[in-house]
């Protein structure tokens, strides 16, 4: 069986999701964010970019680590946060692409739902189900479908407010040097911030634009939430502690 | 009252051109009112001659000042990365006879000279094995960059393969329409002398007289300004390095996936080698031989033996085009007005890409002393001709040191080339000194060596050269310098090893999502 699969009533009738704490599965040194979600996650996080391996392209990232694989915010399973992005909560379901032939030769494409089979939560047992004995979506199917297509969207516009800044030279690399409780010095690589000094020096015109795009707010709460970069050093010292 | 230089007049096409043409126009604001106007005149008759596929990393430094995108070259000029090269067959001739000229410098190389150490003590490993990363990347196939290194950044010190057709013309739109240079395609009939023998101007057929205060000769072999019109003489090399022709062919992938060799490949053979580059839709492949040690129909069948064995069967009738080669240079490079780039100021066999390297380091040098005005040109002619006769002689000895570390016998070819009446005095000197010494920095005097000392050191150890070693005795902190760094040089294999991608899988998404500018 292919995982992630393309989600369908008839092969996937009598799966379920279990309901487990978030935390255990999400060993991540950072995670992609959409821009309705900056006000929540700035409460917490410190908002950076960082690169797509794949494509070398930005994303926005929520941070939770500083080394591969390290989340700050796990303990005992628990993923101790008041938010936690959507691209975490989306799982074990994700967005996916397929061409469907319209009228003769030609193709478009459209959105469609995987299931990641992979995911311990999927199986048969208990957990809530995906679909009804009629084979229709149960209202839980129905959240996460929203929640999936918040996102899709939520990425477009995302990539919008990047290119943007990209543009405007506004994303430098971060000067990342840490050091812990133990003395050890870090210097922590990859991740790209919004550069301020050049943003202050943006012309009225310029600054005028990004306002009429709703950007200077996600911009600032980016700027600001640097600031939890201290509380995630003190998270980590906190576990070095003997 | 001075005459101050306004007018830059190129006179040929070609990289050489473009090359000159785009780095004084991007320096000096051509494209601006205030700026230098810089013109180009490329006939409509003269197909590029297409010499030079390979470069060195300079180029990464000469298409950012331009203001070029790396992604659109690599996209538009079939480029592909190169690591360094890999000479096969050079010392012995036998199946497992190469070594490696990576572009990675040694490991802790700006603080500490490391061949005494390794050849006390090399456990088994070849110089470049045991002192630098790359040769690993060249043997894997693997890229210098991941997606996420900025565009001209390098995990791994690299330069291009390239299509030069292509990148001319890539050259020529950059220029054309970035840059502000003004082109006139039309040939030039006749050139015009001053009072003070300087070039007044160059008549064209359609376009009339065409006038400058500094001319730069890009017409290839012609040398039509500085060696038709000036009479500046050639000096030929040809009693040093015996190369004195090329077969070419352009050879295709077995498919469209198959891996891309990130490395120039130089096969040694009887009477000269054969060079093997990778672009990413096809491979150059070619011969350079020396007439008089074979003939063009032996060295034919030399060249369709390695395609059948190298490229696939059948491949050996794939169409060959002869290239001739005139080893040598111009006695002088400026001289009054005017000043040769590229072919016009001489030509190398390819063995260590030179051709490109040198023509960006006459465009930089001419841009960057660019003579205020017609009174101080004479000055900077003088300077530019030390220069580049320092830069011609030590590419020479550098070139002529592949042939005479060679043990081959199996052809007078590589036995006349040891003979020491064909070997430089100044490399002769080099040698005797590095009987007792190992290559380092101060054996060289230029500000901007093409080959450094490094690069003396990988070919030299390379190809099994000794230095003695009984003068030296190395201090304990020497020699934990020295453990500490090829210990360091494992640990940089094993880390670009698991993260570096594969070069093919690279430059198609290069194609498909370009590089970030940070």
């Amino acid at each position: 069986m292919n995982s992630p699969a393309l989600l369908s009533s008839k092969d996937h009738k009598n799966l379920r999701v279990r309901d487990e704490p978030l935390g255990a599965k999400f060993a991540l040194r950072n995670s992609s964010i959409v821009l309705q979600e900056f006000p929540h996650l700035s409460l917490e996080y410190p908002l950076l970019f960082t690169k797509s391996l794949e494509t070398g392209g930005f994303v926005c990232v929520a941070v939770f680590g500083f080394d591969e694989g390290e989340n700050l915010f796990v303990e005992n399973d628990q993923w101790n946060a008041l938010y936690i992005p959507l691209n975490i909560r989306r799982q074990p379901f994700m967005v996916g692409t397929q061409s469907k032939p319209v009228d003769g030769d030609k193709t478009e494409t459209e959105h469609v739902v995987f299931i990641d089979l992979a995911d311990p939560r999927v199986q048969e047992d208990n957990g809530e189900a995906l679909f009804n004995e009629r084979g229709f979506p149960t209202p839980y199917l129905e959240k996460m479908t929203s929640m999936l297509k918040v996102l899709k969207d939520g990425f477009a516009e995302t990539q919008l407010f990047i290119n943007k800044l990209l543009e405007l030279d506004l994303i430098a690399p971060t000067t990342l040097k840490i050091e812990l409780i133990n003395q050890e010095q870090r210097h922590i690589q990859g991740f790209y911030s919004i550069d301020e000094s050049k943003l202050k020096s943006l012309p009225g015109e310029t600054i005028a634009e990004l306002h009429s795009l709703n950007y200077l707010r996600p911009i600032y709460t980016m700027l600001t939430s640097f600031g939890h970069i201290y509380s995630l050093i003190n998270k980590k010292n906190q576990k070095l502690r003997p | 009252m001075t005459t101050p230089l306004k007018s830059v007049v190129i006179v040929g096409g070609g990289t050489a051109g473009w090359i000159t043409a785009g780095t004084i126009a991007a320096k000096h604001h051509a494209a601006s009112e205030f700026g230098v106007k810089v013109t180009l005149i490329e006939s409509p008759d003269i197909k590029p001659i297409g010499v030079g596929e390979g470069t060195w990393p300079t180029m990464r430094g000469t298409l950012r000042k331009m203001g070029i995108s790396e992604t659109a070259f690599i996209r538009e000029c079939d480029a592909a990365f190169k690591q360094g090269a890999k000479f096969a067959k050079w010392v012995d001739g036998s199946d497992d006879d190469f070594y490696y000229h990576p572009l990675v410098l040694p490991t802790g190389f700006l603080k500490g000279n490391l061949a005494p150490y390794w050849q006390m003590d090399n456990q088994g490993k070849s110089f470049s094995q045991a002192t630098c990363f790359q040769e690993a990347l060249c043997e894997h196939g693997l890229a210098p960059k991941a997606m996420t290194t900025p565009e001209y950044e390098a995990v791994a010190n690299y330069a291009y393969h390239l299509n030069s057709a292509k990148f001319s013309e890539f050259l020529k739109q950059h220029c054309l329409t970035q840059l502000g240079v003004h082109y006139v395609c039309d040939n030039v009939i006749q050139i015009n002398s001053a009072e003070n023998g300087d070039i007044a101007s160059v008549s064209t057929q359609a376009n009339g007289d065409i006038e400058g205060d500094l001319f730069v000769d890009c017409t290839g072999f012609r040398s039509l300004l500085l060696g038709e019109h000036f009479k500046v003489p050639f000096i030929d090399k040809s009693d040093v390095l015996f190369i004195d022709s090329a077969l070419a062919v352009q050879a295709p992938y077995s498919d469209e996936n198959a891996a891309i060799a990130t490395h120039t490949i130089s096969t040694g053979q009887e009477a000269g080698w054969v060079w093997d580059i990778g672009l990413q839709t096809r491979r150059g492949i070619g011969y350079v031989y020396s007439s008089r040690y074979t003939n063009d129909e032996r060295a034919e069948q030399v060249l369709a033996d390695y395609l059948e064995t190298n490229v696939g069967k059948g491949a050996g009738k794939l169409s060959m085009r002869k290239i001739p080669i005139h080893s040598g240079h111009r006695q002088i490079f400026w001289k009054n007005n005017c000043v040769a780039v590229g072919l016009s100021s001489g030509f190398l066999e390819p063995l260590e890409s030179s051709a490109l390297v040198l023509v960006e380091l006459a465009a930089e040098m001419i841009s960057d002393q660019l003579p205020r005005c017609r009174e101080v040109m004479d000055i900077i002619a003088k300077r530019f001709n030390t220069t580049f006769l320092y830069h011609w002689d030590r590419i020479i000895d550098f070139l002529k040191l592949h042939y005479i570390l060679s043990k081959r016998t199996d052809n007078k070819f590589w036995i006349d080339n040891r003979d020491p009446a064909t070997i430089p005095d100044s490399l002769k000197e080099l040698l005797e000194l590095w009987r007792y010494q190992h290559p380092w920095d101060h054996d060289f005097t230029s500000r901007c060596e093409v080959f450094p000392a490094a690069s003396y050191q990988y070919v030299l150890y390379g190809m099994g050269f000794k230095t003695r070693t009984e003068h030296i005795t190395l201090a304990p902190a020497e020699v934990e310098f020295a453990q500490q760094q090829l210990r360091d040089n494992e640990r940089m294999i094993q880390k670009v090893v698991s993260m570096l991608p594969r070069h093919r899988e690279l430059l198609q998404k290069v194609h498909q999502y370009g590089f970030q500018k940070i």
